[in-house]
């Protein structure tokens, strides 16, 4: 039993540990643009803020699985 | 008990037709509440309809310009906008009934959103049939101008990735309504694991902030349902311009 609150955790991390780099990159890539671009600043937030909310599934996924795991 | 329990299912009315649980439970009551409302909304967005709107009528116009303004180049036909009108309102309601204290959102259950991404994948085949053919629907999932040593991997992923389509949308509105409501029980219960009134102020401000952020994702959720169904059936209904 206590293997499965392991994996868990490992699950719920790794899954954090990549959707936070690639929300990383992503508002840091935004943010260029902006700085490039002001004049296109609404037109970026809004698809930067959809691209967040598909990498964010990712580590949600993570965290049913690790509900799965843990609540068994 | 279910540390989850403030966000489980519990039968209101029990009811069982031949040998089929059909109970309401507490998360259809909602439902219905917010089916009620959006007929409520619409009903006098559009009751007096001017020229010059009025303030109200003004909020319908602009809640289905926006989203039509984004699925219209998708879905290219405008006999799709009540259905994906309908579809984006009964999740957005759902979604922001669950900001209410003790109600459960419907969308907290993987079955309601299953449902609804079922449907969805239902519909992509059976409309992309109907427009195309059923030869030319199922010729779409070979890509041209490709070797064939490359064509016998490609064309167990497209079929496989119609059937992961549902998956990946129901999981996604599901575990997001879902990890919020977590999320929320876990500050508030930050009281409890501290044993301290020190805490209270710190919890409330945090769950104030979170519960903004909610509502924020329940527009959020659903529009990107909305509009990732609206790209699935367009991509299948217009497969030229695709």
């Amino acid at each position: 039993m206590g293997e499965a609150y392991i994996g868990a955790g490992i699950a719920i991390g790794l899954a954090a540990l990549g959707t936070g780099l690639g929300v990383g990159i992503l508002a840091a890539k935004a943010m260029d643009g902006i700085a490039r671009q002001p004049e296109a600043q609404n037109s970026i937030r809004t698809s930067m803020i959809i691209a967040i909310t598909f990498i964010e599934a990712i580590a949600l996924y993570a965290l049913v699985i690790g509900l799965i795991l843990a609540t068994k | 008990m279910n540390i989850f329990s403030h966000i489980s299912e519990r039968i209101v009315v029990p009811l069982k037709i031949a040998g089929i649980d059909l109970s309401i439970t507490n998360e259809i009551l909602v439902m219905w509440i917010a089916i009620f409302c959006i007929i409520l909304f619409f009903y006098f967005g559009s009751k007096k309809v001017s020229i010059v709107p009025n303030r109200f009528q003004n909020l319908v116009e602009m809640y289905v310009l926006t989203l039509w303004e984004n699925i219209e180049p998708i879905v290219l036909n405008r006999a799709w906008l009540p259905f994906f009108c309908g579809l984006f309102s009964l999740i957005l309601f759902c979604n922001l009934l669950g900001g209410i204290p003790g109600i459960v959102p419907p969308t907290v259950n993987i079955n309601f959103t299953a449902t609804l991404a079922v449907c969805i994948f239902l519909i992509t085949q059976i409309v992309g049939i109907k427009q195309n053919g059923i030869r030319k629907y199922f010729l779409s999932f070979v890509p041209s101008n490709v070797p064939f040593g490359i064509l016998i991997f490609i064309i167990p992923m497209e079929v496989l990735s119609q059937f992961i389509r549902p998956f990946s949308l129901s999981i996604r509105l599901f575990a997001n309504i879902f990890a919020g409501h977590a999320v929320t029980l876990t500050i508030i219960s930050l009281i409890f694991i501290f044993k301290s009134y020190w805490v209270i102020p710190g919890s409330l401000i945090g769950h104030l902030l979170i519960s903004v952020f909610e509502i924020f994702v329940a527009f959020i959720q659903a529009f990107i349902f909305t509009f990732l169904s609206a790209f699935y059936i367009g991509s299948s209904l217009n497969l030229e311009k695709h």
